[in-house]
């Protein structure tokens, strides 16, 4: 220990050189690994990993809502709902590109979260979240109902968005290139005045007033921000599936998200990727992993999985709550804190 | 050592990607046995329809089962590959795109309305295999949407309109009210059938809508009391909330005659409403009696009922529309994909929806009674009505009419 701290300036300095090694050298890992993964050249596993990067994109941004700023919010996939289709109406009847859908898909569902977001200025909790549930009604209401614009329970059909002339592949590079530019977008607003001021607002709304920071401000900019991630993602998965209809933005979805953030950790970038990952893949790895085990008996056991799987999917997720509230997240600080420790072992031996 | 968010998140993204990958990868490898017919098939074993799917489940087991018992399709086996797609859209895309991945699905079954309008898209530009959808909303009949999927049954604007020409018939200017859930499937006829009733001379002098469940019935019922129309029409529920307001409106003493739909008339259902449900019809697509049929099909569907020990009401004497619709797709792909087998034509989605459409008669081995049925805009426009006696102690059905078709009633 005593060589440690006789040493420390450069042991310092070399752990953070080779920190950033080894960070560039992951991220290095990371980008090879998206860009390889078409070569699987299985479009099963392609439509996963697409659907994983769009619902990174949602889960963002009910962290960045819920977790960062402290405002409970039920009616996320509402708002995927309005971005989805004002962009899918753009692209029937203007023949906008995609990108240009997404950002007036983000405004509107933006514009749209101010308006719910009012409540969030006098109300708190267990209140707040009724009152956003009240907005998950009455958008979906309009979904159905504003059938002459809508489609109504139908929906509307899209054609093909085709990028790069890539098909599914073009459709997965784009949206894990808009997840992983909205994610670094979240993690340098928490460097910012602006992000800090939500995280001040989350612990304090009076101390946070009182530090000059407007709350009335911070509250609809936090509920809009998340609601804008909700419409990319809308955008995005009606663009992908081609269809939109109200089905695909009941309070069941908004579960989803709120269930993602909560497994992967609040307020944490790398927990909605993770959350919004478990939530997409682990239904679909148990049902494999229990299909496959029930061909290897040789029985048809799919009446028995089936309900299994539910069920061992909803004990992991209890289990995360019970035993780790910090998700996914607070499994790998630990880990972290684990490695950091042998490590810090490592270099005084 | 340090742990870095890079790191993590390509660690992650490799275990998922081979925790998702290893039971596929061992299909692929798998293999295939090239006489084989691949048949996906997505069902809602768990989720909000759990209760049907586990009877489709047995309906399509039974109904693959007699097949390859009986050679499969021209010596065919048929490979069915089922799995529980959850009722959720995502979900069964994902079922459809990972089929199509294994390679080799020659028939693709979809679960719903929702699914089909995700599916098709894809489909339709891409994979191009032969679909059969098991919901009934009506656009389905939009073969610009839908060119390669078929519906084995009418659709809810073909039972609305049989429906409504049966009363007709019965009585000429009769009174009616419609009650259906507040859903697509409640929505569905609705603009159709108001039409149908206008063009018939028929009166409706109301239209109630409720929750497809968990409500309270009894305004409904006053609305019934009040209105006192000849005949009641009750569309868009299952299990749920119809069952009250018939009891209800009985208590309050109704007298009309209620005519439900397709899944609100499971014969399982009407005998557990008891006999408040005395004299109710129903529209159904399928023969659904099996006690002292005379057709073979219906006789062998009854012995794979009596040996459903698992089933949740003991069989007695009658399926129910989930158990018949594998039986009534499996006899139409015996049937379309046996012809394109003796032509020596591949079995394309192309190729398949040509001769499903372009067979005069397909015979169904009694699910349609004695019709030998065809396809008239990807749809099987045919149905019956039955009529249900149940008292405390006993519980028939009949039928009411003879099958019809949309458009010769």
């Amino acid at each position: 220990m005593t060589n440690a701290v006789q040493t420390g300036r450069p042991t310092l300095l070399r752990t953070k050189r080779q920190g950033s090694l080894a960070a560039a050298a992951g991220w290095v890992v990371v980008a090879v690994l998206v860009i390889a993964f078409p070569a699987l050249h299985n479009v099963y596993f392609l439509y996963l990993a697409t659907l994983v990067a769009i619902n990174v994109i949602g889960a963002t941004g009910l962290n960045l809502t819920v977790g960062y700023a402290g405002i409970l919010s039920i009616g996320h996939s509402a708002f995927m709902g309005v971005g989805a289709y004002v962009g899918a109406l753009m692209m029937l009847y203007l023949g906008t590109p995609l990108l240009l859908n997404i950002v007036v898909g983000a405004l509107a569902a933006f514009l749209v979260g101010l308006v719910f977001a009012i409540p969030a200025l006098r109300i708190k909790g267990v209140f707040l979240a009724v009152a956003t549930l009240a907005a998950q009604f009455m958008l979906y209401f309009i979904f159905r109902q504003w059938g002459a614009v809508t489609g109504g329970d139908r929906g509307l059909t899209l054609p093909v968005t085709n990028i790069f002339g890539l098909g599914d592949v073009g459709f997965y590079y784009f949206t894990v290139l808009v997840a992983a530019l909205l994610c670094l977008f979240c993690r340098n607003l928490f460097r910012t005045r602006v992000g800090r001021a939500f995280i001040a607002v989350r612990e304090r709304d009076y101390a946070a007033t009182v530090l000059g920071i407007d709350v009335v401000r911070t509250k609809l900019l936090a509920f809009g921000l998340g609601a804008a991630y909700a419409g990319v993602a809308g955008v995005l998965n009606s663009m992908y599936l081609r269809v939109v209809n109200p089905e695909q933005f009941t309070l069941t979805v908004s579960i989803f998200f709120l269930a993602a953030i909560i497994v992967g950790g609040r307020a944490s970038i790398l927990g909605s990727i993770l959350g919004a990952a478990f939530m997409t893949l682990m239904p679909e790895a148990l049902r494999l992993l229990l299909d496959a085990g029930g061909a290897a008996t040789g029985r048809d056991l799919i009446a028995v999985t089936s309900p299994l799987r539910e069920l061992v999917f909803g004990v992991m997720i209890v289990a995360f709550l019970m035993f780790e509230p910090r998700g996914l997240m607070g499994f790998y600080e630990r880990l972290r804190g684990r490695a950091e420790v042998l490590g810090a072992e490592a270099e005084v031996h | 050592m340090k742990w870095n968010i890079p790191i993590a998140i390509a660690g992650v993204a490799m275990a998922g990607a081979l925790l998702a990958a290893a039971p596929g990868i061992a299909d692929d490898s798998a293999p295939a046995a090239k006489d084989k017919l691949i048949w996906s098939i997505p069902l809602p074993m768990t989720g909000p329809l759990a209760y049907n799917g586990n009877l489709f489940y047995t309906g399509w087991k039974d109904a693959i089962d007699y097949l390859n018992k009986n050679g499969g399709i021209r010596g065919h086996q048929i490979d069915a590959r089922i799995y529980d797609d959850q009722y959720d859209v995502n979900v069964a895309v994902a079922g459809f795109k990972k089929a199509v991945a294994d390679g080799g699905v020659v028939f693709a079954s979809v679960d719903g309305t929702a699914a089909v309008r995700a599916i098709s898209p894809v489909n339709n530009d891409q994979y191009k295999i032969l679909t059969a959808n098991i919901g009934n909303t009506s656009d389905q009949t939009d073969q610009t949407k839908y060119p390669y999927n078929l519906l084995v049954m009418p659709t809810y604007d073909d039972m609305f309109q049989m429906v409504l020409k049966y009363i007709q018939e019965k009585k000429p200017g009769a009174s009616i009210a419609l009650v259906t859930s507040d859903s697509e499937f409640g929505n569905d006829p609705l603009p159709h059938g108001l039409q149908t009733a206008k063009q018939l001379g028929l009166n409706v002098v109301l239209q109630e809508t409720t929750g497809m469940t968990g409500v309270d019935v009894t305004p409904t019922a006053i609305k019934l009391r009040n209105a006192n129309a000849d005949y009641v029409i009750v569309h868009g529920y299952a299990a749920n909330v119809w069952p009250e307001v018939l009891k209800l409106a009985r208590e309050y003493g109704v007298k009309s005659q209620f005519i439900v739909t397709i899944v609100a008339g499971d014969p399982d259902l009407i005998k557990n409403i008891g006999p408040a449900a005395d004299g109710v019809l129903a529209v159904e697509p399928f023969n659904l009696i099996h006690a002292g049929s005379k057709y073979p099909l219906m006789q062998t569907m009854e012995t794979y009922l009596k040996n459903w020990t698992s089933k949740p009401t003991p069989y007695i004497g009658y399926s129910t529309l989930a158990y018949s619709t594998p039986w009534a797709i499996a006899q139409m792909l015996n049937q379309v994909m046996g012809k394109a087998i003796d032509d020596g034509t591949p079995l394309t989605g192309d190729n398949l929806i040509k001769i499903a459409k372009s067979m005069p008669e397909i015979d169904m081995g009694g699910l349609y009674g004695d019709r030998k049925v065809h396809f008239e805009d990807s749809r099987i426009p045919y149905g019956i009505i039955y009529r249900f006696h149940v008292t405390d102690t006993d519980f028939s059905m009949t039928p009411e009419t003879d099958f019809m078709q949309v458009g010769d009633q």
